[in-house]
């Protein structure tokens, strides 16, 4: 018994061997060095995050506008009279896809949801008013609500994905994307695309953009949980340009280790959705493959402001 | 399995020498206090404490009395620590060259009189142990007394092979006796024991032998009112020993205490008559922390025992004690977190609820914390149905969580179910935080996350309030505050441990394979 119990426990000098990042080597090794906490507003901020991507010529959902007082909750009703396809409200510093809404269409005064759900104006202006609060914010800090106009997210992935966007996570480092994985709801993630609320994770060739490996609550899978396509198949559009923006954002955000979020639009092509100062350790799962053996040797190329976007991608994408 | 790779650290040397500081300190102050200052490492259920009572007892004559004592402030491993019981006299205490002085001045009137003055022997240490040395004594003898001595040593011991212990009982009977002429002319002077003693140190120092007359009391219990006795002491190959002129017969070191020497007086009056002083030994018990307070209370001066906080008010000493098991509950969450890897809600959730069930005790404890939470979650979701902002939610969580231990209390008691007040024992605040911290996880993650998040943190408050709970943990660190120092060293260890966490482990095992 105790053997089989010992059999899910793997001997840390494997995990060692196979580069396998801990938690407690990427917060002390990647983000305490490379991250100074003087630039994590950058990217906790998601209306400066777009300010800079903007600036930086980084494409991202187009803003509709922030609420920042309680009085002016009821005004998202008149910003959005215009955006009929839909549009999403979301902590300013929210996290891990907490409180965020998208609304999918609006039909006068019913708001609907993904779902299918229909809210009136005041489930709405209840949103808001938990965003403010500060609900979703990391340490409960008062907060503000943004809205932005809904993603019309590619078809190609619709086969993938139980609800929800499938969005592509770039780690990247130093300027280099060192390892990237597409995130897909499921209905155990409730249309959410968090891996630890079940979504499944597919790791992805930092060259090809091929899927190389898939998992759902840290098991291997083949296929979609809910839809059943062969993730095996999954194809990502535009990948050099998925590279490039990663790559882009370290530019702007002074950031040495970070995770860039992207999303596919059908009109805008590639569009980054959030940076993540902290990223989780799961992308080492969705690839089989251990973080460290790569960050380390992402260490040793020359410094990143060195050399333009374009040439970085060139470099890694040599390497894996 | 102890592979490499499990403790991988970047240490710095700027934090290594942090460390090592704090652990070096730690362990040099707990080494002197348990090896030079006789800190027992466990506590010792009862320590032996001698209580000495002197009794002074003079006529009074109406004019102002000086009434002084003269004391060592240490002899034969024993501190000597004294109060005056006495009031109705100025009252001083000097202290100098390794004596205690009180001294008792003013008016006492006529007639009978007593002065007490109580003295507790506290078991010396050994970095200020000294050592008596005895010397030879010089000799005052004239030239009738010196032929005397030389036949006297000659009658007793005509071959001068006798062993020193012999020589001295025999010389000592001859005194005492005084059958022989040479023995006569000796105790001319003086024909008591404090006599006989005098004269014995001088014959010595003629063999060449270092003796000195030691006056003080024997230590044994309930020997009430004892005159102070006057015995020898010789040096018989480097060791001190005892004789009694009395009885003739030698004395266990450990029996005696010394008090002065060749004949120093230890009461001096002054404007009294028929003074006179006895003592009164008892043997009693004293808790071990309590005896490295008395310890702390006699070697003020060094700064060891100042940061021990045994000089601390007794009330401030009791909260401190509470306090001192934190550090090692600390420890606990932070190798619960960083080492082993599991979440509990809210950081120190876990210390603060084994400090709960300190005071309720784990049997009501529990329970009383699972009928808080579920009645706190019921409370929460229906106000979460109510759209309230965050602070006024919270708020509300609070003072429902108030009425509900007032609630549960009040019908305990109504029942007759004696633990009922324990739940006035959990943090407010904490509850009430974690109550929302675990609806809001139920919203997120469901039921299952919240509930296995819940009994994480109930988990990691075990060993916690084992810990604090400990009663030879409890006296140990607040005998030996600056272990504190080495927990700290160690947090800041970990503090770099970059390796896997246990549940790493588990989490990435299929990453093992390949």
């Amino acid at each position: 018994m105790i053997l089989s119990f010992l059999k899910n426990y793997a001997p840390p000098a494997l995990l060692k061997k196979n580069g396998v990042l801990s938690m407690n080597s990427r917060n002390h090794d990647y983000i305490m060095k490379y991250n100074q906490r003087r630039y994590f507003p950058s990217v906790d901020d998601k209306l400066l995050t777009k300010e800079l991507a903007e600036k930086a010529g980084v494409p991202s959902a187009e803003l509709i506008g922030a609420i920042r007082r309680t009085h002016e909750a009821d005004s998202f009703d008149e910003m959005t009279r215009s955006s009929a396809d839909g549009f999403v409200i979301k902590p300013g510093h929210g996290s891990g896809g907490r409180g965020i809404l998208v609304i999918r269409k609006r039909e006068s005064e019913s708001f609907i949801k993904n779902d299918g759900t229909v809210l009136k104006h005041e489930e709405i202006r209840r949103t808001i008013l938990n965003i403010l609060s500060g609900l979703y914010s990391l340490g409960g800090q008062t907060d503000y609500a943004l809205i932005e106009k809904r993603i019309d997210f590619s078809k190609i992935f619709e086969p993938f994905s139980f609800q929800g966007i499938p969005d592509v996570r770039i780690i990247v480092f130093r300027g280099y994307p060192a390892m990237a994985m597409m995130r897909l709801a499921t209905r155990r993630s409730d249309g959410r695309a968090n891996l630890h609320q079940g979504a499944v994770g597919v790791g992805l060739s930092i060259r090809s953009g091929y899927p190389l490996n898939a998992v759902q609550f840290n098991r291997p899978v083949t296929r979609h949980p809910d839809t059943g396509a062969m993730l095996a198949d999954l194809r990502i559009p535009f990948w050099r340009e998925h590279l490039l923006l990663a790559a882009r954002c370290a530019d702007i955000i002074k950031l040495g280790y970070f995770g860039a979020d992207i999303v596919i639009d059908k009109v805008r092509g590639p569009l980054l959705l959030e940076l993540n100062a902290r990223p989780g350790l799961a992308i080492q799962l969705a690839n089989h493959a251990g973080l460290k053996t790569r960050l380390q040797k992402i260490e040793s190329l020359p410094s990143p402001e060195a050399l333009s976007a374009e040439e970085r991608i060139s470099l890694v994408r040599d390497l894996w | 399995m102890i592979p490499g790779g499990f403790f991988i650290m970047s240490v710095s040397p700027k934090l290594l020498i942090t460390a090592g500081t704090l652990a070096f300190c730690a362990l040099t102050i707990f080494t002197i206090k348990v090896f030079f200052l006789n800190f027992p490492v466990l506590p010792e259920p009862d320590s032996e404490l001698w209580l000495i009572d002197c009794r002074i007892r003079f006529t009074g004559n109406r004019s102002n009395a000086d009434i002084s004592l003269d004391l060592p402030s240490e002899t034969n491993g024993f501190y000597l620590s004294g109060t005056s019981m006495t009031p109705g006299f100025q009252f001083q205490q000097k202290e100098a060259e390794g004596r205690i002085l009180p001294s008792w001045y003013g008016n006492p009137g006529e007639g009978s009189q007593n002065i007490r003055y109580q003295v507790r022997l506290v078991p010396e240490s050994v970095l200020t142990h000294t050592k008596n040395e005895l010397e030879l004594s010089a000799v005052p003898y004239s030239s009738e007394q010196e032929k005397a001595a030389s036949d006297l040593l000659k009658t007793l011991d005509p071959e001068g092979k006798l062993e020193e212990d012999r020589l001295i009982l025999k010389i000592m009977a001859a005194l005492t006796k005084r059958d022989l002429p040479s023995a006569q002319i000796l105790m001319r002077k003086s024909k008591n024991e404090s006599g006989i003693a005098e004269q014995t140190v001088y014959l010595l120092a003629r063999k060449g032998i270092a003796a000195r007359s030691a006056e003080g009391i024997f230590l044994s219990d309930s020997r009430r009112k004892q005159n102070p006795a006057v015995l020898l002491e010789v040096k018989i190959k480097e060791k001190n020993r005892l004789f009694d002129p009395g009885t003739l017969k030698e004395i266990a070191a450990k029996t005696f205490l010394p008090l002065g020497y060749d004949n120093e007086p230890l009461l001096k009056t002054s404007g009294v008559n028929n003074a006179n002083l006895s003592f009164s030994v008892l043997k009693s018990t004293i808790s071990a922390a309590n005896l490295n307070r008395l310890r702390g209370n006699l070697i003020r001066h060094s700064f060891l025992l100042d940061i021990s906080g045994f000089n601390l008010p007794l009330e401030e000493q009791s909260v401190f004690k509470h306090l001192s098991l934190f550090p090692l509950a600390i420890l606990v969450i932070v190798l619960i977190r960083n080492i082993i890897g599991l979440q509990t809600m809210g950081t120190f959730m876990p210390v603060l609820l084994a400090l709960a069930f300190q005071e309720t005790g784990l049997k009501a404890g529990i329970p009383a914390f699972f009928l808080i939470m579920a009645c706190g979650l019921a409370a929460r979701s229906f106000l979460s149905k109510l759209n309230l902002l965050m602070v006024p939610r919270i708020s509300a969580v609070v003072i429902i969580v108030i009425m509900l231990m007032r609630f549960f209390s009040i019908l305990a008691q109504m029942l007759g179910i004696s633990e009922g007040d324990t739940l006035t024992y959990f943090p407010l605040i904490i509850i009430a935080w974690t109550i929302e911290r675990a609806s809001m996880v139920w919203d997120e993650d469901g039921a299952g996350t919240a509930m296995r998040q819940l009994a994480v943190s109930l988990l990691a408050s075990l060993p916690c309030w084992f810990l604090i709970t400990n009663q030879t943990l409890q006296y140990f660190f607040f005998s030996f505050p600056e272990i504190n120092l080495f927990i700290l060293a160690v947090i800041l260890l970990i503090g770099v441990y970059t390796g896997y966490r246990l549940t790493e482990l588990k989490r990435f095992h299929i990453l093992a394979e390949k």
